[in-house]
């Protein structure tokens, strides 16, 4: 006999997992995130797998083990996660909206195509992003300016970042178009940032003031300790860069994040965070290397080799934030308070929809990182973007294009992963780009550590959360929902 | 209670009363960016903390992170002006 509609239910994705003792849900789609009793597992269970229920039968099978109270209160808590759901309510689905595009707000200028370390993993090529050598004019970097500028929506704001290859070998850009950048945007009444990413190697203390003073985010690229970034980060001459980083970092009394690369070379995270915080760096973010060459990429081995040190770092998070502190290591941070906040996120990053990078040709690029790929060219600056070409490229490269993410149950914390590890992964040049399994298999046991460490937080120093970033208060009410 | 909710959107969900629960009420609240992006840490928009854009370029963690367009290109309609409209973005408009 068929269930009658109106007791029907259907189950939404979840994942359920033990860790420490504690059993813990994380809602797919809402990812919503709950601790079970013994009622709440049990009928978890019940539900792993099943197809159309009737919701009557589901109370009383647990009721014979609960009583009837604590399985009705069991059932109508997963009905309020939207876990067991009505069979005639549409299905959640958290990116079904039509892609649009709207004015970028965020520019990354590749001001230096050339650098002064010679680091071999370098996926720019030395800087060079697979083309020569060269410096981008300050009025090349000017029209970029102008080109961003001109397609703004009214009020929109901006975001301005310098970017090379090294971008303080060519400072007279930086000046003339942070310059230009801040006169348009003061004149059309915007708000506007400013961003650099450099070695530090060439950093003065009249830089780090004017940097200060213009508030720009300085973000360091160092890969640790002297051992492992000496090997990986050479001077150009040769020689270590490690002495001169600190040296200049220290001098220069920058307040400075750090930016690590992770090789198959350097795989001990906990030792090179570690390092750097002790350094004195007070945000130590790593990202594992995309270079396309065997010899940095990471092996499955590899990758459970910096698992293992995410693992200790997160020993650390939790000690630092008993102590009231939170810990500079920022993969971490923001994925924890990602969790707080329970807002799905359907997209990994603003590549293409509101991000572009510039290059001394004058040719726009979906990313930083994908300057010089033929396949990721938005535009020109002699012709402004390519609205067309931008949309297709939105559309095709979007996660729901990638098999894998639909079913994958950290879809909305990952939000689909880099486009230029898809990319390289899967070695094609037309879209769908797709990320390998064995990295996805790394990425979603981050996620999951992520998860445990949030809800280590929650038991062993909830007062950390208060200290974590963002309004989130703002979010997650009850009446915005 | 069966399950104790940890992060905000539990919390959110599991507040709600139950007459509220057949209604189709999914909250696409901020999805996509991470709120933070557009206001500071201690709820000011003035300095934006870049430091909250940093990590969410994801995995790559360059400063460089946007605002989702794609999955929510209306996400900044509600806000005139965003100094002083920023809490309306929580909520994605239709
Ligand atoms: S972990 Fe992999 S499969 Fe899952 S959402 Fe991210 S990119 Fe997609
Ligand atoms: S595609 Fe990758 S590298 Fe480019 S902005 Fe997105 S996350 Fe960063």
């Amino acid at each position: 006999m068929p269930i009658p509609s109106a007791e029907a239910r259907r189950v939404e994705r979840f994942f359920a997992f033990e860790e420490a003792g504690r059993r813990l849900i994380f809602a797919v789609d809402s990812t919503a995130f709950v601790e079970a009793d013994d009622p709440a597992w049990a009928l978890l269970e019940d539900l792993r797998g099943a197809g159309v229920l009737r919701r009557a039968s589901v109370v009383q099978r647990l009721a014979e083990r609960f009583g009837l109270e604590e399985a009705e209160a069991t059932v109508q808590s997963f009905e309020k996660l939207d876990i067991l759901v009505p069979i005639d309510r549409p299905r959640v689905v958290v990116d079904a909206k039509p892609i649009q595009s709207r004015p970028l707000s965020s520019l990354v200028l590749h001001v230096a195509h050339d650098c002064n370390l010679r680091c071999g993993y370098c996926y720019a090529d030395f800087g060079r992003y697979g083309g020569a050598e060269g410096m981008m004019s300050p009025e090349l970097a000017i029209r970029h300016v102008d080109g961003l500028f001109n397609q703004l929506a009214v009020g929109q704001d901006v975001y301005v970042t310098f970017f090379g290859g090294e971008p303080l070998m060519n400072m007279p850009v930086v000046f003339a178009a942070h310059a230009h950048a801040k006169a348009r945007a003061q004149a059309e009444g915007r708000r506007i940032s400013f961003g650099i990413t450099t070695n530090a190697t060439l950093l003065t203390e009249e830089l780090a003031t004017f940097f200060r003073d213009e508030r720009f985010t300085v973000t360091v690229s160092i890969d640790g300790p002297p051992d492992i970034n000496d090997r990986l980060r050479p001077l150009h001459g040769g020689g270590g860069s490690y002495e001169r980083i600190i040296e200049r970092v220290r001098t220069s009394k920058i307040k400075a994040v750090a930016r690590v690369t992770l090789t198959r070379q350097a795989t001990d995270v906990a030792r090179i965070v570690r390092h750097l915080v002790e350094a004195g760096f007070t945000s130590v973010g790593v990202s594992p290397v995309a270079s396309g060459n065997a010899r940095f990429d990471f092996g499955p081995e590899d990758l459970a080799k910096v698992m293992e040190g995410m693992r200790a770092l997160t020993d650390d998070f939790v000690e630092w934030a008993k102590r009231g502190e939170v810990h500079p290591f920022s993969n971490l941070k923001t994925l924890v308070e990602q969790v707080a906040a329970g807002e799905p996120r359907g997209m990994p990053c603003g590549a293409a929809s509101a991000l572009s990078a510039a290059d001394n040709k004058g040719d726009l690029y979906a990313c930083h990182r994908l300057v010089g790929e033929a396949a990721f060219k938005i535009g020109h600056v002699d012709t402004g973007v390519d609205a067309e070409k931008r949309l297709q490229l939105m559309t095709e490269m979007h996660p729901r294009s990638r098999a894998p993410c639909q079913d994958c149950w950290a879809r909305y914390i990952c939000g689909g992963g880099c486009h230029h590890i898809a990319w390289l992964h899967s070695s094609r040049a037309e879209a769908p780009w797709q990320i390998s399994e064995g990295f996805c298999d790394f990425l979603r046991d981050w996620y999951r550590l992520g998860l445990t460490t949030y809800a280590r937080l929650a038991d062993e120093a909830p007062a950390i959360f208060a200290k974590l970033g963002g309004p989130r208060s703002a979010c997650g009410q009850p009446e915005g929902l | 209670m069966a399950i104790k909710p940890l992060n905000r959107k539990a919390e959110a969900l599991t507040d709600r009363p139950m007459e509220d629960v057949r209604i189709y009420s999914f909250g696409d609240c901020c999805p996509g960016f991470l709120p933070g992006w557009e206001v500071g840490a201690n709820g000011g928009v003035d300095p934006c903390p870049w430091q909250s854009d940093l990590p969410a370029c994801h995995p790559c963690y360059w400063t460089a992170q946007v605002p989702d367009n794609t999955t929510y290109p209306q996400w900044l309609d509600r806000c005139a002006n965003i100094s002083q409209d920023w809490e309306a973005l929580c909520t994605v408009p239709d």
